[in-house]
């Protein structure tokens, strides 16, 4: 599966891959140096010292392979990629295990905030911990009433709540993320997208209503033929095992499909980023179905929003949505047990699904009218190297803060045409790639920031 | 980049022209200023405000900074990067310099230029805003200031504040640069001692000198 059109070529899916992974080795060396500068501790900057020359041979050697091998198919070159970023999980995962994160670039700032707005729609009185981890994965945690919790224990032995007791906030929310991905601004659209959705789900109870009556007789019919079919499996036990994972994927399923009507593409573009740093295309887990089921469910969506229709402003979206329909109708593993069980239960509850989600983002949707009013006027500042924080309105000389999708879906639109305007901007000799990456990121997290407080200004009657 | 035909006579550009600039058709000769709030310019200036990133110096165990001589490790260490989110404040204390970035991400045309003022009621307190205050023509990114308690009492800033003024001139033709290189800054960046052009030079001159030094032993 190949993509076509001039601006493709340089920038194929694999090629970017390659370039993103790359980056990743990049940004980890960065960081090293940074926390090592403040480093006390002879033995931390010995591994500090040897974290980096892992990432940096890791990236060399990725490069060596790739011009040993000229012919190899897209599928093989993820492979590849896949190889090099666990290797960097690992090693990643030695040093943060290890060292306290009191580097200030691995908390953004301007994410924080936008998370703060997302999950006030839903939850009032919170407080939001962003947590730059030693694991390669996208978490949320929410602790609802804590101190009731623990104050319930300890019941009947305990005073009123003081003044200052009752001012602490209901939920406690922390939202994990990869510290050596701190910087990746446009894969954080998984924690503002998909892991703050979880906690709507579970406040708001999205997906466990749709495990009906109606569903159980289906998955009980599942259970039945499956287990024939395994011959040695006890049908009771195989629909036991498949509950947990029905409910699991249910609820990672929702928070995708609400997630990529809310983001759109910029969603996908980040799935696809971590699930072929992850190496989980075609995994199945109790948690989580395989990333390709996932992405055909949110192919359709993106078709629903309309973004599957060629238009001269989203060429390059329509284009890369054709190459990863082909990709993952290429092949497909037929998951065991309770897998297949579930699989196929949500397989044949889709249309209820989508039903699900719809109206639960009536209102929210960022469809292909959205992204065309917005996303080729940030487009034009981000390639200015500005970043894309307000839309202008020169005939009535206004302008109105940008929303986080359109920065977002401008940023995925730069990263798939391969950042040429940025390279050509910052004209540095050495890494001009790798350069470019960091300074998009830059700019993208400087709009996020940026168009957050002009809202504010804005709302502000002085 | 596109060059548009101005006349080359530096002269401050006024309330009205500053407005068609910050509107102008054509993105590659537009005055940006992000975000701009449009109470922000008054009387031939763009007000503009603290940002969320600081360097701040911090006291080490390195004895001085040898401009000719330090490495970026060492200059790393004696100062630290500090994020602040609107809403949270940091202190400037007496006779203290904290680097920081401005709110605003600026973007000159290569046909204007910039100068930075303290705005009149920060230094009242004793704030001063900046030191390098020229910005050339092609600048893109947030300006950083150089911020200074030169007064007896410490004083909280908050980001967002309006610490400083953007004065906006015509650029002279002779400061238009032919190939402009941008760092596209978003946020307050360490000194750069180690990549100064002559510091061989300056090694060299110094070398020689300390040969030369008449110290009282010659006279025995």
């Amino acid at each position: 599966v190949k993509l076509t059109g001039s601006k493709s070529v340089n920038n194929n899916p694999s090629n970017r891959f390659i370039k993103e992974t790359l980056h990743k080795a990049h940004s980890f060396e960065t960081l090293l140096t940074r926390i090592k500068a403040r480093t006390p501790q002879h033995g931390t900057k010995s591994l500090l010292d040897t974290a980096k020359a892992v990432s940096s041979n890791i990236r060399t050697s990725l490069k060596i392979e790739l011009k040993a091998n000229k012919h190899l198919s897209d599928e093989q070159i993820f492979e590849l990629c896949t190889r090099r970023n666990l290797l960097l999980d690992s090693i990643h995962q030695t040093v943060f295990d290890v060292i306290q994160p009191t580097e200030y670039t691995l908390y953004p700032i301007g994410i924080i905030a936008a998370a703060e707005i997302l999950i006030k729609d839903f939850v009032q009185n919170f407080a939001l911990i962003l947590n730059p981890y030693s694991g390669n994965t996208y978490k949320i945690n929410a602790h609802p009433h804590l101190l009731d919790f623990y104050r319930d224990l300890l019941s009947p032995y305990i005073k009123r709540k003081s003044k200052e007791e009752n001012k602490l906030p209901d939920w406690i929310v922390i939202l994990s993320y990869p510290a050596v991905q701190s910087t990746n601004i446009l894969l954080h659209t998984i924690m503002v997208g998909h892991e703050v959705i979880h906690l709507k789900d579970y406040v708001s109870q999205i997906s466990s209503p749709l495990i009906t009556t109606g569903q159980v007789k289906i998955v009980k019919k599942n259970v039945r033929s499956e287990a024939k079919r395994l011959n040695d499996m006890e049908p009771a036990k195989l629909f036991q095992d498949t509950q947990p994972v029905l409910s699991s994927w249910l609820s990672e399923i929702i928070a995708d499909l609400i997630a990529i009507r809310t983001f759109g593409p910029a969603y996908l573009f980040s799935f696809l980023s971590l699930s072929i740093a992850l190496g989980v295309m075609d995994k199945y887990s109790d948690l989580h179905p395989s990333s390709r089921t996932r992405i055909i469910l949110m192919l359709d969506e993106l078709r629903n929003l309309g973004y599957m229709r060629p238009r001269k402003t989203t060429q390059r979206i329509t284009e890369e949505l054709k190459y990863w329909t082909n990709y993952t109708n290429s092949q497909t593993i037929r998951p065991n047990g309770a897998h297949y069980v579930a699989l196929n239960s949500i397989m044949r509850a889709r249309k209820r699904i989508k039903t699900k989600v719809r109206s639960a983002t009536t209102g929210l949707e960022y469809g292909i009218d959205d992204f065309q009013k917005e996303v080729p006027n940030l487009l034009k500042y981000l390639k200015n190297g500005v970043p894309p924080s307000e839309i202008v309105d020169i005939s009535f000389r206004s302008s109105k803060p940008a929303t986080l999708a359109g920065i977002l879906n401008a940023g995925v639109y730069l990263h798939l045409e391969g950042m040429k305007e940025i390279r050509e901007l910052l004209a540095v000799e050495k890494e001009p790639d790798m350069e470019a990456m960091t300074k998009f990121n830059e700019l993208l997290s400087r709009s996020i920031e940026i168009s957050i407080a002009l809202k504010e200004w804005q709302k502000s009657p002085s | 980049v596109k060059r548009e035909k101005v006349n080359y006579q530096s002269s401050i550009l006024g309330s009205k022209e500053l407005e068609e600039r910050l509107y102008h058709k054509d993105i590659e000769n537009r005055l940006i200023i992000s975000p701009l709030i449009s109470k922000d310019i008054r009387d031939g200036t763009i007000d503009i405000r603290l940002g969320t990133k600081f360097i701040m110096t911090q006291r080490t165990q390195i004895p001085y900074i040898d401009p000719i001589r330090s490495e970026s490790d060492e200059i790393m260490k004696s100062l630290q990067r500090v994020d602040l989110p609107i809403g949270s404040s940091i202190t400037i204390h007496p006779h203290m310099m904290i680097l920081a970035a401005t709110l605003e991400y600026i973007c000159l045309p290569l046909n204007l230029c910039a100068s930075v003022v303290t705005r009149s009621t920060y230094g009242r307190l004793g704030i001063l805003s900046a030191t390098a205050v020229h910005v050339h023509p092609g600048f893109r990114g947030c300006l950083t200031l150089e911020l200074v308690n030169f007064g007896d009492t410490a004083v909280l800033l908050y980001p967002g504040i309006r610490i400083a003024q953007l004065v906006i001139y015509n650029a002279g033709e002779s400061e238009i640069p032919e190939k402009p290189k941008y760092h596209l800054v978003t946020e307050p960046e360490f000194p750069k001692l180690w990549q100064e052009s002559d510091l061989e030079v300056l090694r060299n001159l110094e070398k020689r000198a300390s040969k030369l030094r008449i110290t009282p032993t010659t006279f025995l």
